[in-house]
């Protein structure tokens, strides 16, 4: 490329959302070779530097494809509660995938496994209304999640 | 776990340089606000350590969204080939936010590609986070984004 490129991105603590989950379900498509799952957001907590509030129960949930290679492509939608009242919506695409069969072995029978043991990163986008929160639907965001069993943390990150 | 940008270190693997069409359109307004645009890739290339090839030559286009806010929301579908000749299938969705007054560059210009890509050297792409920079460039009318994977 003819010219030297500037971009250096810049990523920054924005919040971290903890939910828990319902019991999965699964559907396996005769149309294809993936399966689509069903998992429904309990409840949760929003906490960090730049929203804090709570998950609104039953907003919604994940309904990711489990590839055959075993990666999980997610596929969620669920609203946020911001302290203020301000109600988001929230969408997360991302990827899921155990770094050896034996630890899949382990995510898929819900047992604990290590932070480094599995990849697991989103990319949320948001639907925020005008205020305080409308920079969310501005803004490129990453979230590096942590799976715990009937539970998730992500920590997400503002692309600046 | 103490949250940190150091628990999500990014890597950078590739550049695309992605060239436009002169017959882009923009319609508008739309029901919800804003307006559509379109904006048609006409080649390019990618280089970068984990991967090269091209913009396969009118194989898509930007779909953006202008928004009553005046934030574009990005939405690009089109096609690339590795140098090993696998096609790969991006879609480019983020924001652009015009330039300050007197700043040549968009002030905000980030993306999140998705890829879809057969099994083999390159399926790489569809189970990592990417995040991307953008800069717009003229004389040709073209992008250059620059890609992390989120590690």
């Amino acid at each position: 490329m003819s010219n030297p490129h500037p971009f250096l991105p810049r990523l920054e603590h924005a919040f971290t959302i903890s939910i828990t989950l319902s019991r999965p379900s699964w559907v396996a498509p005769a149309a294809r070779g993936d399966s689509r799952g069903a998992i429904y957001a309990k409840e949760g907590v929003v906490e960090g530097p730049r929203l804090n509030g709570r998950v609104v129960p039953m907003s919604g949930g994940d309904f990711p494809l489990t590839r055959p290679n075993g990666v999980i492509d997610f596929d969620a939608r669920y609203l946020l509660e911001a302290d203020d009242g301000a109600i988001i919506y929230l969408e997360n695409r991302g990827f899921r995938w155990a770094r050896s069969d034996e630890i899949a072995d382990r995510m898929r029978r819900n047992e604990p496994v290590g932070f480094d043991d599995y990849y697991m990163r989103v990319t949320p986008r948001f639907d925020a209304p005008e205020g305080p929160h409308a920079w969310l639907s501005q803004h490129v965001f990453v979230g590096v999640a942590e799976k715990i069993p009937g539970a998730n943390r992500i920590h997400y990150f503002v692309v600046l | 776990m103490t949250p940190s940008p150091a628990d999500c270190r990014l890597e950078h693997v590739f550049d695309i340089e992605v060239l436009f069409g002169a017959d882009r359109v923009i319609f508008g307004p739309l029901p919800g606000g804003g307006n559509q645009g379109y904006t048609p890739a006409i080649g390019g290339t990618i280089s970068g350590p984990r991967l090269s090839g091209t913009v396969v030559p009118h194989s898509g286009a930007d779909y953006a969204t202008v928004r009553a806010d005046g934030t574009i929301e990005l939405n690009a579908h089109y096609l690339l080939q590795a140098d090993d000749g696998t096609t790969i299938y991006i879609q480019n969705k983020g924001y652009l936010v015009r330039p300050l007054p007197g700043e040549p560059q968009p002030s905000y210009f980030r993306l999140t590609p998705y890829f879809r890509v057969p099994e083999g050297p390159h399926d790489w792409l569809s189970r990592t986070v990417i995040v991307g920079g953008g800069e717009r460039r003229t004389d040709p009318d073209r992008s250059l984004f620059r890609y992390y994977a989120l590690v």
